[in-house]
């Protein structure tokens, strides 16, 4: 089949190399490569990338194509790698089968193949495995459960292997993640018994020392990473800086004075800032804007996919992009694309969580 | 019909393309190869996925009416595990699931030919079917008097018993 395909292909590649000769733009690369990828030859479409991102350095076409290749290349290996480990499993493969999940995001089949590995060789390597998959599942998910089931392998992982620096360390790493101050420092102390005298362990060992006054147990850090959504060590964002409706509307006006944009939106709860239509309209706009954005949380919600990034919805009437950060949300309603200082500016309006305390659903920016 | 959607589930990045039904239900689906032998239960996700892409769409729907917006012909949901593409097309949804970090905006080119590569051959069925009932003169306990022959011409079929002024007519 692959064999069938490169002989298809052949004439497609030719016209595509000889395009590419006669005009090196990012587009022929990202066409030669596209060629490549279609006939299967993935390492070749992968140097064709490379060599374009030489020339093109940052080219978003060339980088994003430049990722799919080498996701499809994992995924390949994947296929060949689930073959031999039906036939003849060794832990090398199991392991690279986990490590190959773990980088596609597949953190739930990831965990499967992991158990499947605990199963047939209950060793310290699966089991450290495992933990690593379980830990890899909290940092994505960040529920309490999670957590506590990542530091249960964990703590089996080290069982197992008493002398292996591995969970230990990964261990510490949670710890440090969630704020959990005083286990941290009782892991690294052990590290330190295991490896006495390493620097980077003794100065992490005093720096949790001080903070041993504040330091919640890891229930209490668990549930406060559940609920923020936020690891201590994370950017606390504009927390800090009180955001108004006066600091949005510059941002509403900017995007809204091209003349494809019909409209430009701020939604918070339940109130909208809205620049372009008035009155009634306005107001109409505001409900549908606010109805499409909960109806994608929900749906996100109970298909399992996550923080909602993006809704984007077109027909007739144009396009309706939808920016939503965690509290709040950006949106524009236009005829034309969105464009790339567009997409920044919508995507800076998401997350801003600006103070809306007019009293009104809608407030029209004038 | 899977083998219009099987090369749109085989481009890199795309987990699964279905074709459903505006209420719900899946008139095809194709998975990218590894995934039909990893995911045994796959038909029931299938299932629920498409119900509830279809609650979604018809939500949005609901949403933009009032804004006298007709439907939308596409939706995009982006999330943090993958995207989810809708295009409407004539009596189904063409429904395609992304993974991390593909752009919806790769597979729009690929969406639209399937759906246009459909919409052909929906058009074709729907011509050969409507000259089928044009040529065809089924018995029936009344005759068609305008009947159409295989060749295309009309012919009268004119009342006999009338016209040769038969008793009780």
């Amino acid at each position: 089949m692959k064999f069938l395909a490169r002989i298809l292909a052949r004439g497609r590649v030719r016209s595509a190399r000889i395009k590419l000769a006669q005009d090196p733009c990012p587009r022929s690369y990202a066409t030669l490569a596209q060629e490549y990828a279609r006939s299967r030859r993935l390492e070749e479409a992968l140097r064709v990338c490379e060599e374009g991102l030489k020339a093109f350095s940052g080219n978003t076409l060339l980088l994003r194509l430049a990722e799919r290749t080498r996701r499809a290349e994992r995924e390949e290996r994947m296929t060949a790698l689930r073959t031999v480990l039906a036939e003849a499993p060794r832990p090398a493969l199991w392991s690279e089968m986990c490590e190959i999940l773990i980088e596609l995001g597949r953190i739930g089949k990831a965990e499967e193949t992991a158990l499947a590995w605990v199963v047939k060789q209950d060793d310290s390597e699966s089991r450290l495995m495992l933990a690593r998959v379980r830990y890899s599942r909290f940092l994505a998910d960040r529920g309490r459960d999670l957590g506590l089931a990542a530091l249960s392998a964990l703590a089996e992982a080290e069982h197992r292997a008493p002398n292996d620096l591995r969970p230990t360390r990964m261990k510490l790493a949670l710890l440090m993640k969630i704020g959990a101050w005083r286990d941290a420092r009782e892991t690294a102390r052990q590290l330190l018994q295991l490896q006495p005298g390493a620097p980077e362990l003794e100065g992490r060992f005093r720096s949790l020392e001080d903070r041993l006054g504040e330091a919640p147990t890891v229930d209490q850090a668990l549930l406060t990473v559940e609920r923020t959504g936020r690891f201590v060590d994370e950017e606390q964002g504009d927390e800090g800086v009180t955001r108004t409706a006066g600091s949005v509307r510059p941002i509403l006006r900017d995007l809204a004075k091209d003349v494809d944009v019909h409209a430009a939106l701020y939604v918070r709860g339940s109130t909208v800032l809205i620049q372009g239509p008035k009155g009634a309209t306005a107001e109409r706009m505001a409900r549908g804007v606010r109805s499409i954005l909960t109806g994608g949380r929900s749906t996100a919600r109970r298909l399992g996919m996550g923080q909602i990034f993006q809704i984007q919805i077109e027909g007739d009437f144009g396009k309706l992009w939808i920016a939503p950060g965690e509290q709040d949300a950006g949106a524009i309603w236009s005829r034309g694309t969105l464009g790339r200082a567009r997409e920044e500016a919508l995507l800076g309006l998401a997350g801003i969580n600006a103070e809306l305390d007019s009293g009104e659903d809608v407030e029209v920016a004038a | 019909m899977i083998e219009v959607l099987e090369p749109l589930a085989a481009l890199p990045g795309v987990e699964l393309s279905m074709l459903v039904t505006p209420d719900g239900m899946p008139i095809a689906v194709a998975h990218r190869r590894d995934a039909v032998e990893e995911e045994g239960s796959s038909a029931l996700k299938g299932e629920a996925l498409a119900a509830l892409a279809i609650g979604w769409s018809n939500e949005l729907r609901l949403a933009t009416a009032p804004l006298s917006w007709s439907e939308p012909t596409r939706a995009v949901l982006r999330c943090a595990r993958g995207s989810i593409v809708m295009r409407r097309m004539r009596g189904a949804v063409l429904l395609l699931v992304l993974g991390r970090g593909v752009s919806p905006e790769d597979v729009r080119l690929s969406m639209d030919g399937t759906v246009a590569r459909i919409e052909r051959s929906l058009r074709g069925s729907d011509d050969r079917s409507s000259s089928t009932h044009a040529t065809s003169n089924p018995p029936g306990p009344i005759p068609n008097p305008r009947a159409v022959e295989p060749d295309g011409l009309v012919q009268e079929r004119t009342n006999t018993a009338r016209s040769e002024g038969l008793p009780g007519n």
